[in-house]
């Protein structure tokens, strides 16, 4: 079977869309690979202290788990899942990463500016829909004008699923997880939240039961 | 105030900002290339994270946090901003920035 792990070629400082990486560090994805890949040692300040590359990070361990989950779920009894699958998971993390617009919390002293940035809002929904088993989100848009308190908002999620339910019932709990996370987290006024899944991994009835 | 007391506030607040329940981290506000610089003109001693500044002698402070994700991110916010004028003062302008709402996901607490 074809090694479930991103492709990690080692990569110079990136020279990305901005030329200067993921949160301006001079890190792009495949170093960050690399250095979780040495247990974040030697420490880099730069990309522990930057919030972007803490947030893709996560995400590198976050797909790691759930691939090797996977391929041990494959080596049983699946056909093997196609590397594509990962990369496609992997697919724009460098941008969705990124802190984005300031999306202001209200209150009344003018002196005081509160803000979320929409890359802490993608990792709210990223986060609320991982929480629902066997769903891992890919992408997540932030339709429409956030800096305007009370605009209406609408979520976009691209989402791939291990079918351990039908994948109705899956997009209505990521759906709802993500309703609770946003209306806990931000003051956003969402209209819609659009599920979208990319990619489907069949899982056994046996292999559920467990 | 000199800058050897904006400094001072600043990593007070950089402790009281961590302190704080639902606070998981304190970031610099700044983008990664004024922080190295901040850094090279702090002779390579690490400065602290929350930004103190002074305008037309009004203070301005500038904060960055990771909250966790089982609290809500704008009460932590506010908490934030009466933490820093507690401690600089009622005039002082105050921004508070949610840079994180970082959340393991229960099935990969074990991995982690």
């Amino acid at each position: 079977m074809t090694p479930l792990e991103p492709d990690r070629t080692p990569t110079p400082p990136a020279e990305d869309g901005d030329g200067d990486g993921i949160g301006a560090t001079g890190y792009d994805l495949a170093a960050l690979g690399e250095y979780l890949d040495r247990d974040c040692q030697p420490p880099i300040p730069a990309i522990d202290e930057s919030p972007e590359c803490q947030a893709a990070l996560d995400r590198l361990r976050r797909v790691r788990s759930l691939s090797r989950e996977l391929v041990d779920d494959d080596a049983r009894q699946q056909p093997p899942l196609p590397v594509e699958w990962v990369r496609g998971l992997l697919a724009g993390l460098e941008l969705d990463v990124r802190a984005g617009r300031d999306i202001p919390f209200g209150g009344d002293d003018p002196a005081t500016r509160l803000s979320i940035t929409e890359g802490a809002v993608r990792e709210v929904v990223r986060g609320a829909g991982d929480a629902v088993p066997g769903v891992l989100v890919g992408g997540v848009t932030l339709d429409g004008d956030v800096t305007t308190p009370g605009a209406a908002i609408g979520v976009e999620l691209r989402i791939s699923v291990a079918l351990v339910e039908p994948i109705p019932d899956i997009a209505e709990h990521v759906r709802a997880r993500v309703t609770t996370a946003l209306l806990s987290h931000t003051e956003l006024h969402v209209t819609r939240i659009d599920v979208t899944v990319d990619d489907v991994h069949v899982v056994s009835r046996e292999e559920t039961a467990r | 105030m000199s800058h050897a007391d904006l400094t001072a506030l600043a990593r007070t607040l950089d402790d009281a900002l961590a302190a704080l329940d639902g606070v998981i981290a304190v970031y610099s506000p700044d983008p990664a290339v004024a922080r190295a610089a901040r850094e090279l003109m702090a002779g390579g001693e690490a400065p602290a994270r929350t930004r103190v500044v002074t305008d037309d002698e009004r203070l301005v402070v500038r904060a960055a946090i990771g909250v966790d994700a089982r609290t809500a991110a704008p009460g932590i916010a506010r908490a934030a901003a009466r933490t820093i004028r507690e401690l600089a003062g009622g005039d002082a302008e105050v921004s508070v920035s949610v840079r994180r709402v970082a959340s393991i996901p229960p099935a990969l607490e074990s991995l982690t």
